[in-house]
Parts: structure tokens; C-alpha cells; sequence
């Protein structure tokens, strides 16, 4: 069994598995502002614009990640710990039991089909 | 029709009121004052009490500090962790450890200090019951103090009918509040004397000893009483 490093998260009471190659950094929640008319947030983080989605309500971190080659930043999770763990198909098992990854490319994807309708009227 | 000795009852009776009256007095300036230390002791409790909030707010805000220093640390043991992570075996796995202890020992401290801000919250709605209790003690004590000088007013009041009753029982009664008091002396003194006598019986001798002693007194006043 192959093991996999990684940060264990909780979003909306769920535990998730963040893989390491996919987590950045952990930062203290910045000021986080909304997109007019769309389901998206922006923040600045390390001198840099990321966008953010929310996955909960705010906690006091942000999870930046890079997914599909994006820098991107994740709110509304509260981070648990980070480890090594025996890496099961699509997780990691914890104990004695199965956490899932936690699925950031398509929660990113959802939103870029939320925001496409408001980029086609605008164009 | 009344004897001198029924004024003189009267006039008894209105010297033991006035004596109750000033008793009375006493007591009432005594309470007073009672009350009026208990309302400086209270005046002392609310003033500390009133420090108290602002008090409060300080360590709310140490303790907000301490929280956020925490978090960071906590943020810091995960990256820490999350760099070792990436870094791979066999470094990365010790400082990964290394990182996961100080984070478990970060949370401790969280968890701690989590008691302490409930503990501070429990002090300050003690305190705001402290703050009602002494509130309410003072509005009680208030009132006390003005009940209080009520009272005294009405005793001053009770003190000055006192002095017209016996200035406008003098002229109905015909005899002066003075010579009143001196029949009441005069006439304890005589019941005194009787009783005395009636102990001494039917004995002859003590009886001519008795004659004796009181002749020249009688005699005294038997002139007093022809000379008036």
C-alpha cells in the first residue's frame, strides 16, 4: 500500500484530504472581497490576487492550493492536521477509517460554469 | 373633680412620654447613622464594581492577543508540517513530527485558553450580578435614609405637641408643670412611709418610738400649714 502526505481539513463538518503537491500554504483568513454579480471572492495573498471560493462559512484560515495549474484559495475550512497516511483510491485512511480527497478541481470547475452566462452576455 | 394628685399623674405621664419620645429619638438618629455607613461601604462596592468591566476589557483583550498569537503558531506548525510533507522521507517525516507535536501542543493551549475566556465570562455576569445587588442594596439604603429622616421629623413634631399639651394643660389643670413633679416626689414618698408604718404593726413600743420620731416633723408642718 502505497502512502500518501497531505493536510486532513474539515469543510461543513466533513473531514477531507488535501494531497501535498496540491496544498501551498496555510494563511490567517485576509480580507476577502466579493465579485460583483458573480459567485466569486478575490484576496490578496502574498502580494498576489487569488481568487478564493468558499466551501463553509468563515473560519479564521485560508487554504491556498494550486489546482490545474491556478493558484487558488479555499475558505470556510477548518484545517485539522497534516501527515502521512496509507493512501487508499480516491483517500487516505485515518484511523480506522476512510477519508476522502477533497474534490478542489471540481468545486473550482462548478464555479467557472457559474461565471460563464456572465461572461458570454457581457461579450 | 380632680385632686392635685391626678395632675400630678398627668403631668408624670407626660414626663414619660417625653422620655420615650427622646429615647425614641436616639434610636432613630443611631439607625441613621448605621445606614448611612453601610451607604458608604456600598458606595465603596460599587465604586470597585464600576473598575471592574474596564478590568475586563483588558484581559479580553491579553487574551485575544494570546488567541491570535496561537493561531499563528498553529498556521505555522501546519506549514511547517505541510513544507516536511513535500520535502518527502526520511526528513521530511521528523520534522513533519516535530511540526505535528508543537501543533498538538499549540491546540492544548488553545483549548486552555478557551477556559480561561469562559471563566472571565462567567466573572463578568457574576460581576453584573454583583453590580444589580449593590444597586438595588443602595436604592433600599435610599430609601431607608428617607424613611428614616421622616421618622425624625415626625418625633420633632411629636416632641413640640408635647410642650403645647403641657404649656395649655397648665391653665385647665391650675397647677404649674413644677409643683406638679414635687407632689408626685411627695406623695411617692408618703406611700413609702405608710407601707413602712404598716410593717410596724400594732406594736406599742415601736409605735411610742414612732410618735416620737414623727412629732417634731408634724409639728413642722402643722406650722407650715397655718403660716400658708
Amino acid at each position: 500500500m502505497s502512502t500518501r502526505a497531505g493536510i486532513l481539513v474539515r469543510a461543513g463538518g466533513e473531514l477531507g484530504f488535501v494531497p501535498a503537491d496540491v496544498a501551498r500554504q496555510i494563511v490567517p483568513l485576509p480580507t476577502v472581497s466579493p465579485v460583483a454579480s458573480a459567485p466569486l471572492q478575490m484576496a490578496v495573498v502574498g502580494g498576489r490576487i487569488v481568487p478564493v471560493v468558499a466551501l463553509g462559512s468563515p473560519t479564521g484560515a485560508l487554504l491556498v492550493c494550486e489546482v490545474d495549474g491556478e493558484t487558488v484559495g479555499f475558505s470556510g475550512l477548518d484545517v485539522d492536521r497534516v501527515g502521512v497516511y496509507d493512501g487508499v483510491d480516491g483517500g487516505v485512511v485515518v484511523g480506522d477509517r476512510t477519508v476522502r480527497d477533497l474534490e478542489l478541481s471540481t468545486a473550482l470547475r462548478s464555479l467557472e460554469h457559474a461565471l460563464e452566462p456572465r461572461i458570454g452576455e457581457s461579450s | 373633680m380632680t385632686t392635685p394628685l391626678d395632675e400630678a399623674t398627668v403631668v408624670a405621664a407626660l414626663d414619660a412620654l417625653q422620655r420615650d419620645l427622646d429615647a425614641a429619638t436616639r434610636l432613630v438618629e443611631s439607625a441613621g447613622a448605621a445606614v448611612a455607613r453601610e451607604q458608604g461601604h456600598l458606595e465603596t462596592v460599587a465604586d470597585a464594581a464600576r473598575a471592574l468591566p474596564g478590568r475586563g476589557r483588558d484581559v479580553r483583550a491579553s487574551l485575544g492577543l494570546i488567541h491570535e498569537s496561537l493561531e499563528r503558531a498553529k498556521l505555522g506548525a501546519l506549514n511547517a508540517g505541510l513544507e516536511a510533507a513535500r520535502v518527502g522521507e526520511p526528513l521530511g517525516r521528523l520534522v513533519m513530527q516535530l511540526a505535528g507535536d508543537q501543533r498538538d501542543l499549540v491546540m492544548r493551549a488553545l483549548d486552555s485558553l478557551e477556559a480561561h475566556t469562559a471563566l472571565v465570562t462567567e466573572a463578568e455576569e457574576e460581576r453584573e450580578r454583583w453590580l444589580s445587588s449593590v444597586a438595588n442594596a443602595r436604592e433600599a439604603g435610599g430609601s431607608a435614609v428617607e424613611e428614616l429622616g421622616a421618622l425624625a421629623r415626625r418625633h420633632q413634631e411629636a416632641m413640640h405637641s408635647l410642650e403645647l399639651l403641657e404649656l395649655g394643660l397648665e391653665p385647665v389643670l391650675g397647677t404649674d408643670p413644677r409643683t406638679a413633679r414635687l407632689l408626685i416626689g411627695v406623695s411617692e414618698q408618703a406611700e413609702r412611709l405608710a407601707a413602712t408604718i404598716s410593717e410596724l404593726g400594732d406594736d406599742p413600743a415601736s409605735k411610742t418610738r414612732l410618735d416620737r420620731a414623727l412629732s417634731p416633723v408634724l409639728k413642722a408642718l402643722g406650722r407650715d400649714r397655718e403660716s400658708g
